[in-house]
């Protein structure tokens, strides 16, 4: 397995929100979790990428056999953890050519790797630029700074695209998109996918399982999976919407 | 969650770099401060006669002032009788003329810097007038600058080879009874630099300066003075840093610029003397008078400042728009960390008709520091259609530090514009985590947080100084973070 | 001090005239007034030089002061008072800086309030001898000592916990004698969880000198709605400051309307001392002719979860001329605050001045603050566009001031206010054009 979550707690403010999770997967897997707003979707995101507010109470994640909350955030980053934003933030006079090369000379430092020349990181970048339809100019702009919704979210992709991470979890990347974004951003995903590499796809609406085929589909209500199955669950709560599921389950 | 909040003690724990102090006999003057000590420093100088009566003026009118004491800053009381008003290295009786007949040790001192003189200033294709103490020991690029008819040299030279145009300028800026420290100069300064632009001519490379503290109880007094002439453009560039000592030293420098018609000066400083220890020991106690006068019409004055060093800095480049259509701008990163103290900002005094100006300034301060903005905006009933834009924005960086914003703007024309805006908050946690999650360690993505907040003013910096400066930053909040 | 001060005269003359006023019955508050005369015969009257004065020169006034504390009160005046708030309203009025309970409504004064004189109040409200004096420190400042020097009747309003008054509470200050000086004096206190309306109003029919100190304190979760207009004779002076002390969770929602008097001068200190405490201040200053007016907000964060809001706009005409002085403190433990300040300002003529200074002074680092100040003339496209709908030049103009203040004025709560504002500023376009 690359996760395995156990009985996962967290709380925000005091407030619980994962109230006893369970979630395996193993390389190359994409999971899909599906939710209603407030199920805890996003806190799953967070608290697995390490957020401070976000309080693991009880329950244990292991990642490649380490003990995930054991590790600083940026340690999970460089252990190939990569978390797209459901609302990505702007750092002003930060140019995300910058943080990229930062990022990435971090991750290879980890590794015990040198440190990618600018020609080269140059060259990399904007192959992966091209393959989100991602302006050039966007490269040496801050950080998120003045970009649209839909440019943040395709950001978010490109610096997946990057970074190359082992597990990406996706929070509401779609939100907020137009179909032609959408429609970028899977085939960004997609062409991600490479058998290895594992996804946790985090959305209330089945439309980008349209172009993003999940192995499984999982969802979550009041902080817990209460059913799972494979890419028709994903069908079947897009024509009969959560409540009838919620209800069935309860 | 496994991650903490950052411990900013760590963050203070920083080490000067340039800390050592280099063993040069000097020639050094008995402490103490009278009449006769002024005419012995003009004495040695050569100096006109109309050089010795200024000098003496500044001084009769210095002894009737009182040291300032607006600002907000927090210092033991300095004895002006303690000081030794003149230090120069011992070879300056015969002043080197290249660069193999500076002493070694003067070469070693660079070194340790990181300004090895002979290859980076030609790289750079920068002409250097290094200033050790307070007399020049080596001048560069003079014959090229030459060719364009520009004048750049000590200001001794100045005095000398051109008292003319000394006599001309010298204090129509900042009068010699101007404010304390600016008297104080005015009556002992010993050296400095002097730049004379030419009408039409674009100085064929950016000037800069390396300015040094050694000798011990040396106080330390330049005076600059640069004039763009009709049509003129020059960019200056001026770096500090300072052997690590264990008293207060005082600087007190004056800066003087005038831009006549359709004239530019950019002048650009890096400030890192040395602040002091974390207990606030010692540190340069940096009180500078900087202004800039656009007396033509369609003039332009840009003061760019990166303070990072020195216990007390007390600093306020300033721009005098006379000139109609002239520009006026402000470009300023101040970072204060242990017990260091800031107070810094600008004076924009707008009198011609349509001038301009902007003010852009980042402060930050950590530790114990206290970080202060002090600005003021004029406008006269003549500057019609003046307009003004400041912005001023503070990073607290722990919880035991200050950052404060002063800005005063008094306004006697209705048709100006004259906007303002200040923010004051510390590192998101948003970014910091954000940054955290693309691998970054948390000191890391401070930096560049940091520099990200600097950004505006650093690149108005020429390129090598921006780098440089991107450095200096980290350097100076090194373990500000944990 | 070997050399005299240039108005060690004037304090002298001051001294004699406290001193042949009739000792005040109280012990206690005698002792007071002693130590408030001393408190300001040692700071004199402020100058330029401070940095609190830099732009307000009070000279003229101290010379006047001697001689005008020295008029004696008209005891029976009866001017008319056209009250600003309805009839809906408690009326408590001062002529002349005496109480006059046949032009207030003090039969309808709910229990609790009580107007008079200083030294009735304390022998009513002996508690009240430790909180008079306490938030406005004689020590701190040259007009409180004055005013507690010399004062006459005052107003005290003190709620018990828990006590919501429906009625707003009107105080009107009017001095009908020419060349008269009096001190208003006003405390306030609401228990926990009361609220209350209060609004002060000064007027006068010759010019005067006003000298007025107000105390307000707010117990936990009580919210006091607070108003000052500010609208005496052209010639008058008037300086004026306000304490106000927030506990947990109090509230304070503030407007100050100045447009009258020569040389106006008014300070609203605010201290949020209790966690989660807030202040929303609102002030509207307007001036023309040679008029001084100044305005100055202090607000001290010294909780955390501290939440402020300052909204200051100045208008000035011919030669008047206009300070602002916003000051944001944030104390090292009031972590978690978020402070706003902005001050706009218009010039309307050529002659007008505005000196402004929004200042943040931050000691705690997980705060968000921000102060932001703009000033300039009325905007030459929005002329233009009103002007080619057909309006006239003139009218354009008037259209323009007016949404300027009335950004400020759409939300005062108290419609008399705001009418009376826009009343001041159809005066001011008058002489304006």
């Amino acid at each position: 397995m690359l996760i395995e979550i156990k009985n996962l707690h967290a709380s925000v403010n005091d407030i619980e929100i994962i109230k006893g999770l369970d979630l395996d997967v193993a390389p190359g897997e994409v999971h899909a979790i599906m939710g209603p707003n407030g199920s805890g979707k996003s806190t799953l995101a967070q608290a697995l990428a390490g957020r401070e507010d976000y309080v693991v109470t009880e329950g244990s994640v292991s990642y490649k056999g380490q003990n995930l909350l054991d590790m600083e955030p940026d340690s999970r980053a460089r252990a190939g953890l990569f978390l797209s934003f459901q609302y990505p933030v702007e750092i002003p006079g930060v140019s995300n050519v910058y943080l990229l090369k930062a990022a990435l000379n971090a991750c290879r430092k980890e590794k015990g790797e040198t440190e990618i020349d600018a020609v080269e990181f140059m060259r990399f970048i904007k192959d992966k630029a091209k393959l989100m339809e991602l302006d050039e100019k966007f490269l040496s702009r801050g950080v998120n700074e003045g970009f649209s919704g839909g440019e943040k979210k395709r950001n978010e992709i490109f610096q997946m695209a990057v970074l190359e991470p082992d597990l990406a979890i996706l929070d509401e990347t779609d939100s907020g998109l137009d179909i032609d974004a959408l429609k970028v951003v899977a085939n960004g995903l997609n062409a991600q996918r490479d058998g290895q590499r594992s996804f946790l796809l985090i959305t209330h609406y089945q439309r980008l399982l349209d172009y993003i085929e999940p192995d499984y589909v999982h969802v979550l209500a009041d902080g817990r999976i209460i059913r799972s199955g494979g890419k028709e669950l994903a069908l079947e709560l897009e024509e009969n919407g959560y409540d009838n599921i919620l209800a069935a389950a309860s | 969650m496994a991650s903490k909040q950052p411990d900013v003690k760590d963050f203070v724990d920083r080490k000067y770099e340039h800390g050592f102090f280099t063993d040069i006999e000097a020639d050094t003057l008995a402490p103490g401060l009278n009449e006769d000590v002024i005419r012995l420093i003009s004495k040695i100088k050569g100096e006109p006669a109309f050089m010795l009566d200024w000098r003496l003026k500044a001084f009769s009118h210095w002894q009737t002032m009182q040291e300032p004491d607006w600002a907000k800053l927090e210092r033991d009381a300095i004895d002006y009788q303690a000081i030794s008003y003149y230090s120069a290295p011992r070879s300056s009786a015969d002043a080197p003329k290249s660069l193999d007949e500076v002493d070694p040790k003067l070469l070693e001192t660079y070194d340790k810097l990181g300004i090895p003189l002979h290859e980076r200033a030609r790289l750079a294709g920068v002409a250097v007038d290094a200033v050790f103490d307070s007399v020049s020991v080596a001048t560069t690029f003079k014959e090229k600058l030459a060719e364009a008819g520009v004048l750049f040299c000590s200001f001794s030279e100045a005095v000398k080879d051109h008292p003319e145009l000394i006599e001309r300028y010298l204090g129509t800026v900042v009068p010699h009874r101007d404010n304390f420290f600016a008297a104080l100069n005015s009556a002992v300064f010993t050296d400095g630099s002097f730049v004379y632009i030419p009408k039409g001519v674009r100085c064929p490379m950016e000037l800069s300066t390396y300015f040094r503290i050694n000798a011990a109880n040396t106080g330390q007094f330049e005076r600059t003075l640069i004039i763009a002439d009709e049509g003129s453009y020059v960019s200056y560039l001026e770096g500090c840093t300072a052997p690590q000592r264990d008293e207060n030293q005082l600087h007190a420098a004056v800066v003087e610029l005038i831009a006549e018609k359709d004239a530019e000066i950019k002048y650009s400083t890096v400030q890192n003397w040395y602040p002091g220890d974390e207990e606030g020991r010692g540190g340069i106690y940096n009180f500078v008078t900087k202004r800039g006068d656009c007396r033509g019409d369609r003039s332009k004055i840009s003061w760019t400042q990166v303070e990072a060093g020195s216990a007390i800095t007390w600093k306020y480049p300033s721009c005098v728009l006379r000139g109609n259509d002239s520009v006026g701008e402000f470009y300023s990163v101040a970072v204060t960390n242990n017990l260091q103290q800031a107070d810094t900002g600008t004076k924009m005094i707008h009198i011609g008709k349509n001038t301009r100006s902007t003010i852009i300034s980042k402060g930050i301060s950590a530790g114990r520091a206290q970080n202060a903005y002090r600005g003021l905006v004029k406008i006269f009933p003549t500057a019609e259609n003046a307009r003004n834009y400041s912005q001023c924005d503070s990073l607290l960086m722990g919880n035991q530090c200050g950052a404060h914003t002063f800005p005063y703007m008094e306004i006697k024309n209705p048709t100006a514009q004259v906007a303002h805006e200040a923010t004051t908050s510390k590192i998101a946690d948003d970014q910091l985590f954000y940054c955290r999650q693309r691998g970054l360690r948390e000191e890391d993505a401070v930096n560049m947080i940091v520099n990200g907040f600097c950004k505006e003013v650093f690149r108005k910096l020429p390129m090598e100084f921006a780098v440089e400066a991107q450095a200096l930053m980290n350097v100076s909040l090194e373990g500000a973070v944990g | 001090m070997n050399t005299a001060t240039p108005d060690t005269a004037t304090i002298e003359v001051i001294r004699k005239t406290w001193q042949e006023r009739p000792p005040a019955a109280n012990p206690y508050l005698h002792g007071r007034m002693t130590r408030a005369l001393e408190a300001f015969a040692g700071k004199g009257f402020p100058t330029t030089r401070l940095e609190n004065w830099k732009y307000t020169d009070v000279r003229k006034l101290a010379a006047s002061y001697p001689e005008w504390l020295r008029t004696a009160p008209d005891e029976t005046a009866t001017p008319d008072l056209e009250p600003l708030v309805g009839p809906d309203s408690v009326r408590i009025s001062f002529v002349d800086g005496i109480y006059r309970p046949d032009l207030s409504t003090a039969g309808d004064l709910p229990p609790g309030i009580f107007a008079g004189s200083v030294s009735e109040l304390l022998s009513v409200e002996p508690a009240l001898e430790d909180k008079l004096g306490k938030l406005a420190q004689d020590s701190d400042s040259a007009f409180v000592a004055l005013n507690t020097a010399f004062a006459g009747d005052a107003l005290a309003i003190v709620l018990p916990d828990n006590v919501e008054l429906q009625k707003p509470i009107y105080v009107r200050f009017h001095s009908s004698t020419s060349q008269l000086g009096t001190q208003p004096r006003v405390m306030v206190e609401l228990g926990a969880r009361s609220r209350a309306t209060l609004i002060e109003h000064y007027t006068s029919g010759h010019e005067a000198i006003v000298n007025s100190v107000t105390e307000i304190r707010c117990l936990e979760n009580a919210a006091l709605n607070y108003y000052k207009v500010q609208d005496e004779h052209t010639d008058s002076w008037h300086t004026a400051a306000q304490y106000v002390e927030l506990a947990r969770n109090a509230k304070l929602t503030s407007m100050h309307l100045d447009t009258g008097a020569g040389l106006a001068r008014n300070e609203l200190h605010v201290r949020l001392a209790g966690p989660a405490a807030n202040a929303d201040c609102k002030g509207l200053f307007m001036g023309s002719n040679n008029q001084h007016i100044e305005s100055r907000i202090n607000i001290e964060h010294a909780a955390p979860e501290t939440q402020s809001r300052e909204r200051f706009r100045g208008i000035l005409a011919d030669k008047a001329r206009g300070v602002f002085n916003g000051r944001i403190y944030v104390e090292p433990q009031a972590q978690k605050t978020a402070a706003e300040l902005t001050n706009r300002n218009l010039l309307l003529s050529k002659g007008a001045e505005i000196d402004t200074k929004p200042e943040l002074e931050i000691y705690a680092d997980d705060v968000k603050c921000a102060h932001g100040s703009s000033t300039g003339q009325l905007d030459e496209n929005s002329l233009f566009y009103l002007m080619s709908r057909g309006i006239e030049h003139d009218e354009a103009r008037s259209i323009l001031v007016e949404a300027f203040a009335g950004e400020l004025l759409g939300d005062t709560g108290i419609e008399a206010i705001a009418r009376k504002a826009q009343q001041s500023l159809r005066a001011l376009r008058k002489v304006e054009q």
